[in-house]
């Protein structure tokens, strides 16, 4: 008798995961979840979201149902936003059944579309980095320095994404930055050592996370907007000790460390 | 300028392929980076101070990515999340950090809130464009319906 309340619970917990783990703001994701549950009839719908965990309430047939999500990590993986945006939005419309869209969720939930090759992966984070350092400045000769500075910032932090907490990854992916830069301008190719360093960690600046949370201040979302603004100062702070380190070895800076 | 426009398309059409974006939303992805960027660099050869500069750059960035979102079927995110890339105050922060590495604490600090403040700038134009866009979209909605109905 509640099959298609426990499932269409179900279907909005996966829903909200999927988006909240691949960098959806935390007002999409609540109107995703209510989309959900208004259309499979469950009513009185309460949502909980923040950077951590969903927690979903909500009144069906006389019963109460809850499911709650615990979410440990965090990516960006715009196609599964999209994805899962587009499924929730057919369900509330009527185009697809509730089985259909837990299918659906749960094909994506096991096989996450938009995984490029790594190598494809890896060359588009170092033609950005390239592009960006001429962009900022540099001149053409610091355009390959800074490819392949990224190239290495890139392979570290994918050599070391096992576990690995999320600020000591921006720590050293800041501190090879900062060597690889340090390397190349001191034999002559490239010559901003400013410009390369910025333009290979331009893709890395928590951008995502600050925006998110002041999208999530304005919609009110005081407690998931202080989470991320907190969590992309420590990145960027992660990102600048990096570089200071890498800086301070080189340049004789390391007794102002103390 | 036509060199470095195309260098912010570059730059926000790879960075959104590192964040997956998908596969339909590459090239719209890029001209949101490449707009955002042109506008704040052109107002900012006008000697406009930075941080007008930065919110009508995320007001552009917003705007199109509203509009791009309605016409491409796809989240606003995408589109932000990679256009706003070439605006990013990496260089301020950089600096920040080399002062502070040469105990000018103060020029750092001052580099850093400045960073701070720009980034938060840039953040807000992208939160309250979209409020723009539906404000006239609905008051387009209205004029039409009126003329609609004179016509009837």
């Amino acid at each position: 008798m509640f099959i298609s309340g426990y499932e269409a619970l179900e279907f909005a917990g996966l829903a909200g995961e999927l988006l909240l783990k691949n960098g959806a703001e935390t007002s999409r994701v609540e109107d995703t979840i209510i989309r959900i549950c208004n259309r499979a009839q469950i009513t009185e719908t309460e949502v909980l979201v923040f950077p951590t965990g969903i927690i979903v309430n909500g009144r069906f047939k006389g019963i109460r149902l809850t499911t709650a999500k615990r979410i440990r990590e965090r990516d960006t993986n715009m196609t599964v936003v999209s994805a899962v945006n587009d499924i929730s939005r057919k369900f509330a419309d009527g185009k697809i059944t509730l089985a259909d869209g837990l299918a659906l969720v749960k094909d994506i939930y096991t096989d996450t579309p938009g995984n490029f090759p790594r190598l494809w992966l890896l060359s588009a984070g170092a033609f950005a980095s390239g592009a960006a350092t001429v962009l900022l400045g540099g001149s053409w000769t610091d355009f390959l320095p800074a490819v392949l500075a990224t190239a290495v910032v890139r392979i570290v932090i994918g050599a070391a994404a096992f576990n690995l907490a999320y600020v000591l990854q921006h720590y050293l992916a800041g501190l090879f930055a900062g060597l690889t830069g340090i390397l190349f301008v001191n034999f002559g190719f490239g010559e901003h050592l400013d410009k390369i360093v910025v333009g290979a960690l331009l893709p890395l600046v928590p951008g995502v996370a600050l925006t998110n949370a002041v999208r999530d201040f304005i919609s009110g979302d005081l407690l998931s907007g202080t989470l991320r603004m907190v969590e992309a100062l420590l990145v960027a702070a992660a990102l600048a000790g990096g570089v200071g380190f890498a800086l301070a070895l080189y340049a004789g800076y390391f007794k102002n460390l103390f | 300028m036509l060199i470095n426009s195309l260098l912010a398309f570059a730059t926000a059409l790879f960075t959104g392929i590192t964040l997956r974006t998908p596969k339909s939303a590459w090239i719209t992805v890029g001209i949101t980076g490449m707009m955002g960027w042109a506008t704040s660099e052109a107002l900012s050869r006008q000697r406009v101070p930075e941080l007008v500069v930065a919110v009508a750059g995320a007001l552009m960035i917003g705007a199109l990515a509203e509009i791009l979102a309605r016409f491409q079927k796809q989240p606003v995110t995408v589109y932000i999340v990679s256009g706003i890339i070439p605006l990013v105050p990496g260089t301020t922060a950089y600096n920040s950090m080399l002062a502070f590495l040469e105990r000018n604490f103060d020029s750092g600090l001052y580099l850093a809130f400045k960073a701070f403040l720009i980034a938060s700038y840039l953040a807000a134009g992208l939160a309250v464009a979209p409020l723009f866009i539906r404000y006239l979209r609905s008051a387009l909605e209205k004029s039409y319906k009126i003329n609609r109905k004179n016509k009837l």
